[in-house]
């Protein structure tokens, strides 16, 4: 009853909330209403940086999300009943129409985000007894396809030592590049490469104590090869790897606890952590200051969809109940994205799902921009295929908020029209002289100004940790055409889309521009077009000075964003494939002659390490390249032999080593992987380290600095490609 | 249509024997009695329309004066007096020329020694007709004889207009009235303010006479076009002997044969049971004139006061004629004015309010102006423009557009070579609309590419501008009024009656008396001029059954039946607080120690304690209502009802003599309005003083939030606070009921 009222006075509250949306105020009430709730709303927003206790966090973030919520409601009302343009003909309105939806989709898309954050639930591991009878069977799948065998070693050896015990643990390489089909194929260099690679994977899976399977024919993808595993399985639970996710020693110590607590448990779904740059990161080298683009998701979105229950298995990193998989008659494979489909599945049966933020695997990000949409398409269209094809609001026994949370899942992918549009409108507007918006520059004031800005402070309450501002926008922009191309294709056919396997681990050899960035120039030209048809009409048409002042500026915005996205296009050369995480630990070098230095590791991979050694002045260090020395992780005893590659001396006489590991045994190897990715908490302080965030306006200038450092970079190669080259080779022509 | 059916059947009706003794008369006869001289006098702010002072300036400038002459009098004398003042910088080249209906009468010479203007022009009067005058004050004003700069602002002359005017001596016109002038009679072009008519009837009106009275009032009200006129009902006398002929030039009686026996005695009657019109001069006087309606039968009463009620009719040179048929077109055949769509989302072309096809060539054109009526708060509008323009104007040409004197919107008329606009859209944006009545002013600034060069005279070049009536307005969104609005009666046009000619209207009295029946005829009249129409179909009447859609009810407050007074209980006051305005005109600085503080947040609007903005008195009506009127409408059952009242029948009368008035009138607005009949002053409640019952609770709260936008904004940020409260405990509960396992780990 305590619970129904309270749920009542909510619900009348928003309907409170959508009448004062919707009353019509003069200018100067609006005014003043709009800018004095945003002036409350940068207060608070100010104030949950001052007072960080726990029990005020909830207190501010529901006071950002419910003034938002006014001020861009009254936008929306207004400009749905007082903007359209339904005077100037049939383009502009339909024009128009668009724009507006387009701005529908942002409003609804923010609402659902309010929703999702509304009260993120931070989970905590499980303690569990190992010694336990009880303890469940443990089977590790790391499925591949086509990735090469080094990408996928560090991970059997990280699986192979999770801490659990021997005799429940079972991994297993699931080798969909070695199946009888492949090992067959009519192209004999193709069949003689899968049979080297599945020869291989196999030593690699006997060496370090893992299973190997593959099977006859590569039938329904990823699915398809676990369910092909399962008939030889039998662990209570699976944990899933991508083959490029080297999980962390604690990986079932933070996990299995909650399937012992919850026996309706499906899946627990654990961050994906990327230890290399994604192709923007590479490409504007924001890597190592910005967080990684997944964590907004993973690190925000992912603990609030747990509180509303809809957390969701994301492919790879997560535990799932084998039981439920039985009950399902596998993994779903019917859209192309198989892990949610199975989530959804699961729910429709009633089981639950939870999410832990912790980060317990360090996988690959695609290296270039194609591989990147190729992924991002994948996800959009599987999300799609998923709302046409396993329509949440048909499912049984699903939650409303669940159905609703689905929806948005499909939703959210519209980003990608909407951004298109949001590029296409300035030039509709300055060049072809469409209206697309009946207002004045007052009511632009009024209404747009507050909403625009209320929206950047609430997102920057949010995800302003985890994402820099506007590099949001510079995502959304660089996925736009294509995800809208890839989108399409599946409203015309849902089941047309096939599943493609995100490349990772490409070499670079040298830097090139992207062949997928053609759709770009065509809009920075008309973008910048309507900068100049935008200057010219503001001398001619005097008039109309506000509405193209407003559209001036956003075409600019527009133009930094398409630059910015022209510099995620330049493809920078990468020679090293394998990734090095930053890594703080003491260690002892031990020389030949048995002389010794003390330091401390700055980063680690799987081969080699970074040492920085301290300047002493009474004795200072000298090192020869030659020497093989020995590091002595103090803290673990273990010792691993390497040979310096690097020196680096810094002026107060502090030395900078690359280390190169000579890993001549099994146990070396396993060393040199459960020092780089092994501790899940040194995974989480390098991710911590880069969430100190950046302000609005320091974030604007981080966009501009991208836009013209690598957007204009882009140009300069591009002619120096097209141009210099041809100038130069047609010199020595002439010179010979 | 109705006018050229009567005139269809008017001379189907002569033709074929409907007239009978035909007595030929010559048109405007003097008579030989002898005439009683009058003086009038008024000023040109009168004519103007305008009391601030008039600056003609400029190298060449001009005013034009409508002067009317009406046809009951024959002006002997007629003198214009002008006072004013001149620039010193005018040379004597300077000159003022007064034109009277295009002729030059006199040239003055504007150099003078004081600098002050002071002329008493003589206006020969053979120059002047029945109708109206143009007076035209021409000025040439010049500083030097070589290289003048046409527009130097020491070019001006300013004429005030409050004490400059005409001063007329005039006899009575002597004529023999005759049919064909009964527009004449009740001419709008009178000298006098607010004319009175008396209607007189043989007794205490029966049903039938009322519905006659009142056709014949709208009649009266239709002829003196837009200038009030009193309606004063009385009996007449069955002696000739006996007629008062006090302050009324022109009565109309109506009643049987046998009552109006001696008053039809030197007109010539071939069968007293037909339904006869007559006019003529009350004998024993020069400037009295008597319309005589008789008929013996309700129907005929009907017939004769409608006639009488149409104007335009094309009455006959004669004294008298009996009217053996007079046919009404059914109300189906009725073709309705031009339709305004009240609907907040309507669009009409301008001619809908009155604007034709005008092309501008004037560099100094005020434009067009058209009158909207707005029933909505917020809501925005939309002006779309079909125009041409000529070609050889400066690029700085432009066509501007003001809504209420603000402007909201340019259309630029920049092509040299001109150009035309087929649709050119300017938004009104919402707000700039206030509910009520508002003005759209297209402005042209039509400027010459060229003016001719130095030292040349002013070349205007080609100017010119044509806006289409086929340009549309169109309304959109907004919170529409959900009452009637005392506003509509006083703006011009016919927005009000949607059945044809009155349908669905009735005027209720509550009592026979000469003073509830005067004010009755006076408002009939008065709303005939403003809706521009008779309203034919309506009905006037004692009785206390309404059905109609449009109910006017008029009589003393106490007479009222009960349910209306009910209905206006909460309305009428015992007590009247009238507000006078403070106005701050100075700050003084207080010792404080937050001063500084409190001035940065003064500047933003907020201030440290709210200043008294009113004072006022608080006046209790002692006894009923005492000695103010009062009208009052509102919405009852999906009807209009519109009261008008006062505490006596005298005070009513007088009440309703001082509304109809030009200065009253116009203040009519919002639900409820009271006056003094002899003070200046209307106060009206308009809805911005309660608005939640006159725009509903959307509108009504969005205009009482645009009114205290702080009060708002603290009571939304309290809303919000609680609610922050309420769902932190709802996902708390929540929380607990869904992840308990959790918390308990």
């Amino acid at each position: 009853m305590k619970n129904l009222s309270y749920t009542l006075a909510v619900i009348i509250s928003f309907l409170i909330i959508g009448f004062f949306a919707t009353l019509r105020l003069d200018y100067q009430a609006q005014l003043r209403i709009s800018f004095a709730l945003l002036a409350t709303l940068i207060l608070v927003y100010l104030a949950s940086r001052i007072f960080r206790r726990p029990q005020y966090k909830s207190l501010f973030r529901l006071s950002i999300i419910l003034i938002s919520m006014v001020i861009t409601m009254r936008y929306m009302v207004w400009r749905a009943t007082e903007t359209m343009p339904t005077q100037y003909g049939l383009v502009a309105m339909v024009c128009g129409l668009l724009l507006f939806m387009a701005e529908v989709y942002g409003f609804v898309n923010t609402l659902f985000g309010f929703f999702i954050n509304i009260n993120p639930l931070p989970r905590k591991p499980i303690a569990f007894n190992l010694d336990s009878p009880d303890l469940p069977h443990v089977d590790i799948y790391i499925p591949t396809y086509n990735e090469d065998a080094a990408i996928i070693r560090p991970t059997v050896i990280a699986a192979t030592q999770i801490q659990y015990p021997k005799d429940k643990l079972h991994v297993f390489i699931l080798d969909d590049g070695g199946t009888v089909q492949k090992c067959n194929d009519p192209d004999p260099f193709k069949a003689s490469q899968a049979v080297a690679r599945a020869t291989e994977l196999k030593s690699i899976a006997e060496r370090f104590g893992a299973g190997y399977l593959t099977r006859e024919k590569n039938l329904h993808a990823k699915a398809g090869n676990i369910n092909s595993a399962l008939k030889h399985t039998s662990g209570d639970l699976l944990l899933i790897l991508d083959c490029d996710h080297v999980p962390t020693e604690d990986f079932l110590l933070n996990t299995v606890g909650f399937f012992m607590a919850d026996p309706k448990l499906f899946v627990v779904q654990t961050p994906h952590n990327f230890v290399s740059p994604d192709p923007l990161e590479k490409n504007l080298d924001t890597y190592h200051a910005s967080p990684a683009e997944n964590e907004l998701f993973y690190d925000v979105m992912q603990p609030g969809l747990d509180f509303w229950g809809t957390s969701f298995f994301c492919g790879s990193a997560a535990v799932l109940r084998r039981s439920v998989i039985n009950e399902l008659g596998g993994i779903a494979g019917q859209t192309i994205t198989e892990d949610a489909e199975t989530t959804i599945d699961a729910m429709g049966l009633g089981y639950s799902t939870a999410y832990l933020n912790r980060p317990m695997v360090s996988g690959l990000q695609p290296e270039t921009y194609s591989g990147f949409i190729v992924q991002r398409v994948r996800w959009g269209q599987g999300m799609l295929q998923i709302f046409l094809l396993k329509n949440p609001w048909l499912q049984p026994k699903m939650g409303f908020v669940q159905r609703i949370l689905y929806t948005n899942f499909a939703f959210y992918w519209g980003f990608a029209a909407s951004r298109l549009i949001m590029l296409l409108a300035p030039p509709a507007f300055l060049i072809f002289y469409i209206n697309l918006c009946d207002a004045t520059a007052i009511d632009l004031l009024g209404y747009a100004g507050p909403s625009l800005l209320a929206s950047l402070v609430s997102t920057q309450y949010f995800y302003g940790r985890v994402r820099w501002p506007f590099i949001s926008q510079l995502y959304e922009v660089i996925q736009s055409v294509y995800i809208s191309q890839g989108l399409w294709q599946v409203l015309k056919n849902p089941r047309s889309p096939s599943f493609k396997v995100t490349p990772k681990g490409e070499v670079l050899n040298s830097d090139f521009i992207s062949s997928l960035t053609m759709p770009f120039y065509i809009l920075l030209a008309f973008n910048i077009a309507a900068l100049i048809f935008g200057l010219i009409r503001l001398q001619t048409q005097p008039w109309g000075e506000g509405a193209i002042l407003f559209v001036l500026f956003w075409a600019s915005l527009d133009c930094i964003l398409l630059l910015g996205a022209l510099g995620v296009t330049y493809e920078r050369k990468q020679e090293r494939s394998e990734p090095r995480v930053i890594h703080k630990e003491p260690v002892k070098l031990i020389f030949s002659q048995g002389r010794t230095v003390m330091g401390t590791t700055t980063n680690a991979s799987t081969s080699g390490i970074g040492i920085y050694i301290p300047a002493n002045p009474r004795a200072p260090v000298q090192i020869s390249k030659t020497e093989e020395i020995q590091i002595l992780f103090t803290e673990r005893n273990l010792a691993l032999r390497g040979n310096t590659k690097s020196i680096r001396r810094y002026q107060d006489g502090s030395l900078q080593l690359g280390m190169l590991y000579v890993n001549e045994s099994v146990a070396a190897e396993r060393l040199a992987i459960a020092v780089a990715f092994g501790s899940s908490n040194k995974l989480s302080q390098n991710n911590a380290g880069r969430h100190s965030g950046r302000s609005i306006f320091t974030g604007f200038l981080y966009l501009v600095k991208f836009a013209f450092a690598q957007g204009v970079g882009h140009f300069i190669f591009l002619a120096h490609q097209n141009i210099f080259k041809k100038i130069k080779s047609a010199l020595m022509r002439n010179h010979a | 249509m109705i006018i050229r059916i009567l005139k269809l059947i008017f001379i189907v009706t002569m033709l074929f024997g409907g007239l009978t003794k035909a007595e030929e008369i010559n048109h405007l006869q003097l008579s030989e009695s002898a005439s009683k001289a009058k003086n009038f006098r008024f000023s040109l702010a009168k004519i103007y329309g305008d009391d601030q002072p008039l600056m003609l300036e400029n190298t060449s400038s001009q005013v034009t004066f409508s002067l009317p002459v009406p046809m009951l009098w024959t002006p002997e004398k007629v003198t214009l007096n002008i006072k004013g003042a001149v620039s010193q910088g005018l040379n004597q080249r300077s000159q003022i020329a007064i034109l009277v209906n295009g002729k030059v009468i006199k040239q003055y010479p504007l150099q003078t020694e004081d600098h002050n203007l002071n002329l008493a022009i003589s206006i020969p009067t053979e120059l002047l007709k029945v109708g109206y005058n143009q007076i035209k004050l021409m000025a040439s004003q010049h500083y030097s004889d070589v290289c003048e700069f046409t527009e130097d602002p020491s070019l001006w002359t300013q004429i005030n207009l409050v004490e400059s005017n005409f001063e007329i001596d005039a006899k009575p016109s002597n004529l023999i009235a005759t049919l064909n002038q009964l527009d004449g009679l009740f001419d709008k072009s009178s000298w006098i303010d607010q004319p009175t008519v008396k209607v007189l009837t043989s007794g205490k009106p029966d049903s039938a006479e009322l519905t006659a009275i009142s056709l014949i009032a709208q009649g009266i009200g239709q002829r003196y076009d837009y200038a009030p006129v009193t309606i004063e009902h009385g009996i007449f006398p069955k002696q000739l002997a006996g007629f008062n002929t006090s302050n009324s030039q022109v009565s109309v009686l109506l009643g049987s044969h046998s009552a109006l026996k001696e008053y039809l005695a030197d007109i010539s009657i071939v069968n007293d049971k037909k339904p006869l019109i007559a006019v003529k001069t009350l004998s024993g006087t020069t400037n009295q004139y008597l319309v005589i309606l008789a008929g013996s039968t309700p129907e005929q009463l009907r017939e004769l006061s409608t006639a009488f009620a149409l104007k335009g009719v094309p009455w006959p040179q004669l004294k008298s004629l009996e009217l053996t048929d007079v046919q009404l077109p059914k109300t189906d055949n009725l073709q309705k004015r031009f339709s305004i769509p009240l609907a907040p989302t309507g669009a009409f072309p301008l001619r809908a309010l009155e604007f034709r096809t005008t092309t501008y060539s004037d560099r100094n054109s005020d434009g067009a102006t058209v009158k909207i009526w707005n029933s909505s708060w917020q809501g925005r509008m939309q002006v779309r423009l079909h125009l041409s323009y000529a070609g050889g104007m400066s690029t700085q040409s432009a066509l501007n557009i003001l809504t209420n004197g603000i402007m909201h919107g340019t259309i630029p008329l920049n092509n040299p070579q001109g150009g035309s606009y087929e649709n050119y859209a300017v938004t009104i944006p919402a707000g700039a609309l206030k509910p009520g009545w508002n003005t759209i002013k297209l402005q042209p600034i039509l400027i010459p590419q060229s003016n001719g060069g130095q030292c040349q005279p002013f070349f205007n070049g080609n100017l010119g501008l044509t806006i289409y009536e086929d340009s549309t307005l169109q309304k959109f969104g907004g919170d529409e009024l959900t009452k009637p609005d005392l506003a509509l009666y006083s703006g011009k046009g016919s927005l009000f009656t949607e059945g044809p000619l009155g349908k669905g209207i009735s005027f209720h009295l509550t009592d026979l008396s000469s003073d509830t029946l005067s004010t009755g005829l006076t408002l009939v009249a008065k709303l005939t001029q403003m809706f521009e129409r008779p309203l034919l179909n309506s009905t006037f009447t004692t009785s206390q059954k309404a059905d109609t859609k449009q109910q006017f009810w008029i009589g003393p407050y106490t007479k009222l039946p009960a349910n209306i007074q009910n209905v206006f209980t909460g309305i009428l006051p015992d007590h009247i607080q009238i507000d006078v305005p403070l106005i701050q005109s100075a700050t003084v600085q207080v010792n404080g120690s937050f001063d500084n503080y409190w001035k940065l947040l003064e500047s933003i609007g907020i201030s440290q304690t709210t200043p008294p903005k009113l004072t006022g008195v608080n006046l209790k009506l002692s006894g009923a209502l005492n000695h103010m009127a009062f009208i009052a409408s509102d919405l009852v059952d999906g009807n209009t009802i519109t009261v008008l009242t006062a505490s006596n029948q005298t005070t009513l009368k007088s009440g309703t003599d001082a509304l109809i008035d030009y200065g009253h009138w116009s203040q009519l607005q919002g639900s409820f309005a009271y006056w003094d009949p002899n003070a200046e002053s209307l106060y009206a409640v308009t809805y911005a003083d309660a608005p939640f019952s006159a725009y509903g609770l959307r509108g009504g709260l969005g205009l009482w939030i645009s009114q205290n936008p702080w009060i708002a904004l603290l009571l939304t940020l309290t809303f919000i606070g609680v609610m922050t409260l309420v769902l932190r405990k709802v996902l708390a509960l929540y929380q607990q009921r869904k992840h308990c396992w959790t918390e308990e780990a």
